[in-house]
């Protein structure tokens, strides 16, 4: 039996209007698992849903073999840590730690003990005594996660905590968080809308659209495979054209191109005729000048250079193509190229007739 | 549950408080008894006819107008370059200058409806229709200061800038570019004072003169005199005016922002 | 700004300095001398912070119920909440008078439920004053608290709740310290608020309870007694400026 088991649950703000429709999860002790989508998508009614602020209309919550479905927010024994971080802006960061267990009524030599021991591990000695107010975003971000695991909760949920901090912190904090929880070996819900924070840390990844779970799985998987063209998109797959499996051997699966044809791998429920859709990444292709086995002809329009990699925009028959090359100079021009696709590059999903 | 059961009884009690009085006196203008009692004894619509018939009312009232929308627009008039200045510029006193208008309360009405009187009104004869003018004026001027100056906080300083940059003048540009964008800010500020105005007690009272009264004053007067439901009547009338000024400018400008 | 401050100037002038042109403070200890006048400046304090306590305890819930409330029926609650700022004054205390008069509201009902034969006089008391200056101010203060309380995110009480406070430790730990601007806001305008207003005392207290504001108006338009009442009007100016700057101290200054 699952640790977290999310059962049919419906929810959502209005009655008539459920965000999610029949929605379940489950998660195991000690693992991580990210809700990955765009905004709308149903991540946070999931997280809010869990820790008690919103009661679904249908369906039930059990963690451990409890059922926490009718369970006030405060008894829940759920860590959270918010995007805002909603830190006590009046309370010092040592209060603001301390705060879970004051409400537990534990004693205060255990809780100047659990607190410095929550402080020290996610680095913030000396700064006790600040006010939130008096304390970098990083530093906050830390405060935040101390409060949320000094509980020591059954389950911790995140709810887009690094959204908040500048690019280079952000990358840092996504490991340490990682470090933090296989230490702890804590389970934890993490909510995001950016694929590369969910790719970093999950053991797994549930990638949501519109409150349903369009794909599910570890971080590998689902970027290497997306089995929609949401998540597809989602991953990177920028790229996009209609095709036809013009011929099917042992090995590969030969698709039209245009007036052209490229193959790529074998995909089981796809037979020969059957119309599909076939994506790539802007980086996962190659430019050549003169025409090799793999690809099509097309035309470079646009030569973007961003310091460790050039984009070029490809006018081909089947439309414009982004690609990213990582190189020092660009090495094309506006100039006739041809677009070479190697092995696997290119994922196929079939497409529904109409 | 029990939390929001007993929040809602106790939220009920609080506005029957502070709104069962109008109520109250709505139906005791009802009463057709020369004695005010209640509850109310029999049906009539005879006070209402009456309010009507009571010159000084009809008199009080019109001066009432006149002086609320007078005053009133000469506070915006007086209060927009305050608080323009107040927003944009810093300059020596101008702490002590929003103390000031910060709060209507800070120097009461009644003592510069009694400063006028004293040092001003009665040294110059001056006509009690312009004193009562200046008067009024005088306290509306926090209202319409405070409301346009958080008006103009809010709005963009840089847009000004890029009209001033484009070759509109200041004032042009004030015109042009910040009144449209402080509409509301304006039109509620223009409720609340023409409301206060209205109302005002404590600087008329010292400023009313033989021939000139306000509304209010003169309902104090016949209060003095008689315990009939008329003023009862012409209280419900003000009410129900009141009520709906109120309730259009909360939907229409969200006017409880302002107040 | 002229018009406005130069009377003010000369009626703080005309307080300070003696015929001779000295300064002297004589007629302000002569004010306080005369126990009649202390008498009504302390009833006039007293009454204003008992308003404000009942402005607070009335006012918080009140305030909390309306900041949590969705946009539709917090546009409502609000609307009627400012009603009585807005209502004519004169209007609003004849309210109270067809209540707590002689024939009034309460006297009549006591009577019908045999509970008292000859009726109570409620008007013409402090109580009265206190009750009309309640309905009167009440709204400044939700107001205030209003606003504190919309500024305080909503996930700060939700953390405290994740955490393990119930809702009365969340409000009392959270948003009570969070909230305590707005109270200090709106404690000063009530309080100086009471202690100026005109038309409540008037009607509900008439010249049978005095505050300083119907002692003013007794002392010019009544007794004609100009110098007496100048130093009320500036005995009015100054508390009220006192009060202000005192709370204004207390507002604490959160980072």
């Amino acid at each position: 039996m699952p640790y977290l088991e999310l059962k049919n649950i419906e929810a959502g703000y209005q009655k008539n209007k459920p965000i999610l429709k029949n929605f379940n999860l489950s998660l195991e002790k000690g693992e991580l698992v990210s809700i990955l989508g765009p905004s709308g998508c149903g991540k946070t009614t999931t997280l809010r849903t869990i820790a008690g602020f919103m009661a679904p209309s249908r369906g039930s919550i059990i963690i451990n073999g409890i059922d926490y479905t009718n369970k006030p927010p405060n008894k829940r024994n759920i860590g959270l840590v918010f995007q805002s971080y909603a830190l006590f802006p009046h309370f010092t960061v040592f209060n603001n730690v301390a705060f879970g267990l004051k409400m537990r009524k534990t004693p205060n030599d255990v809780i100047k003990k659990k607190v410095d021991h929550l402080i020290d591990m996610v680095g913030l000695n000396g700064l006790e005594d600040r006010l939130p107010g008096q304390l970098s975003g990083g530093q906050r971000q830390r405060v935040a996660l101390a409060r949320a695991m000094v509980i020591e909760p059954s389950l911790l949920l995140l709810d887009e905590p690094l959204s908040n901090l500048d690019a280079r912190l952000r990358i840092n904090m996504r490991s340490e968080i990682r470090k933090l929880q296989k230490k702890v070996g804590i389970s934890m819900l993490y909510v995001t809308h950016d694929q590369a924070e969910a790719l970093s840390l999950s053991d797994r990844i549930i990638v949501l659209h519109s409150g349903k779970i369009e794909q599910e799985g570890t971080p590998e998987n689902i970027y290497a495979r997306p089995s929609s063209p949401f998540v597809a998109k989602f991953m990177g797959f920028e790229n996009n054209f209609d095709s036809e499996a013009a011929e099917i051997d042992e090995k590969n699966i030969v698709i039209k191109a245009g007036s052209e044809f490229v193959k790529t791998e074998l995909y089981p429920n796809i037979k020969k005729g059957d119309k599909i859709s076939a994506f790539f990444r802007p980086d996962g292709v190659a430019l050549a000048l003169k025409k090799t086995e793999n690809s099509i002809k097309g035309k470079v329009k646009t030569v973007t250079f961003q310091g460790g990699n050039t984009q070029y925009f490809v006018q081909t028959e089947l439309g414009e193509f982004s690609v990213v090359i990582y190189e020092k100079h660009p090495s094309f021009s506006e100039q006739p190229v041809y677009l070479e696709f190697p092995e696997g590059s290119i994922i196929l999903k079939r497409r529904e007739a109409e | 549950m029990k939390k929001s059961t007993a929040l809602l009884i106790f939220i009920i009690l609080v506005y029957t408080f502070l709104i069962g009085p109008f109520l109250i006196i709505f139906l005791a203008s009802f009463g057709s008894e020369e004695l005010m009692t209640f509850p109310p004894k029999g049906f009539s619509l005879k006070w209402f006819h009456k309010v009507f018939t009571i010159v000084m009312f009809r008199d009080a009232f019109w001066s009432s107008l006149k002086i609320a929308l007078g005053s009133t627009a000469s506070a915006l008039i007086l209060g927009a370059p305050i608080a323009y200045a107040l927003v944009r510029f810093k300059f020596p006193g101008q702490n002590f200058i929003e103390v000031i208008f910060s709060s209507p309360a800070i120097i009461p009405g009644l003592v510069i409806g009694f400063a006028l009187l004293r040092f001003f009104v009665l040294l110059t004869n001056l006509p009690i229709l312009l004193g009562l003018y200046i008067g009024h004026t005088a306290i509306l001027l926090p209202y319409t200061v405070r409301v346009i100056s958080s008006s103009l906080r809010n709005f963009d300083i840089s847009i000004e800038e890029a009209a001033v940059s484009l070759g509109a003048s200041r004032l042009k540009s004030f015109f042009i570019v910040i009144l449209p964008s402080i509409k509301t800010g304006v039109v509620a500020s223009f409720i609340l004072a023409f409301i206060t105005s209205f109302n005002n007690v404590p600087v008329s009272l010292f400023l009313t003169g033989p021939g000139v009264a306000t509304l209010p004053i003169q309902m104090l007067v016949y209060m003095e005199y008689y315990f009939d439901p008329t003023i009862a009547a012409l209280s419900s009338i003000l009410i129900v005016f009141t009520v709906f000024i109120v309730q259009s400018a909360e939907k229409l400008i969200g006017i409880s922002k302002y107040v | 700004m002229i018009f406005f401050l130069v009377p003010l100037f000369f009626v703080l002038i005309e307080s300070f300095y003696s015929k001779a042109g000295r300064f002297t403070l004589i007629r302000y200890i002569n004010f306080f001398m005369d126990s009649r006048n202390l008498f009504i400046y302390l009833r006039t304090l007293k009454l204003g912070l008992i308003v404000t306590i009942f402005a607070v305890i009335l006012g918080y819930p009140t305030a909390y119920v309306i900041s949590n409330a969705k946009a539709g029926r917090r546009s409502l609650l609000m609307s009627v909440v400012i009603l009585p700022l807005m209502t004519s004054p004169v209007a609003r205390t004849y309210a109270w008078l067809i209540i707590l008069g002689r024939f009034g509201l309460i006297n009549q009902s006591l009577k019908a439920m045999n509970l008292i034969k000859t009726p109570l006089r409620l008007i013409y008391t402090e109580n009265a004053i206190i009750v009309g200056l309640l309905q009167l101010f009440l709204p400044l203060m939700i107001l205030s608290l209003v606003s504190a309380m919309e500024n305080i995110p909503d996930d700060l009480e939700e953390a405290a709740r994740s955490l393990g406070a119930g809702w009365l430790k969340g409000v009392l730990l959270i948003i009570f310290p969070l909230s305590m601007d707005g109270l200090i806001l709106g404690a000063t305008l009530v309080f100086t608020g009471s202690i100026t207003a005109y038309v409540t005392p008037a009607i509900l207290g008439g010249t049978r309870v005095l505050t300083l504001s119907t002692l003013l108006r007794q002392k010019s338009l009544v007794l004609m007694d100009w110098e007496g009442a100048t130093i009320v009007a500036v005995v009015m100016v100054l508390t009220t400026l006192i009060l202000y700057i005192l709370l204004r101290k207390l507002r604490p200054k959160l980072i």
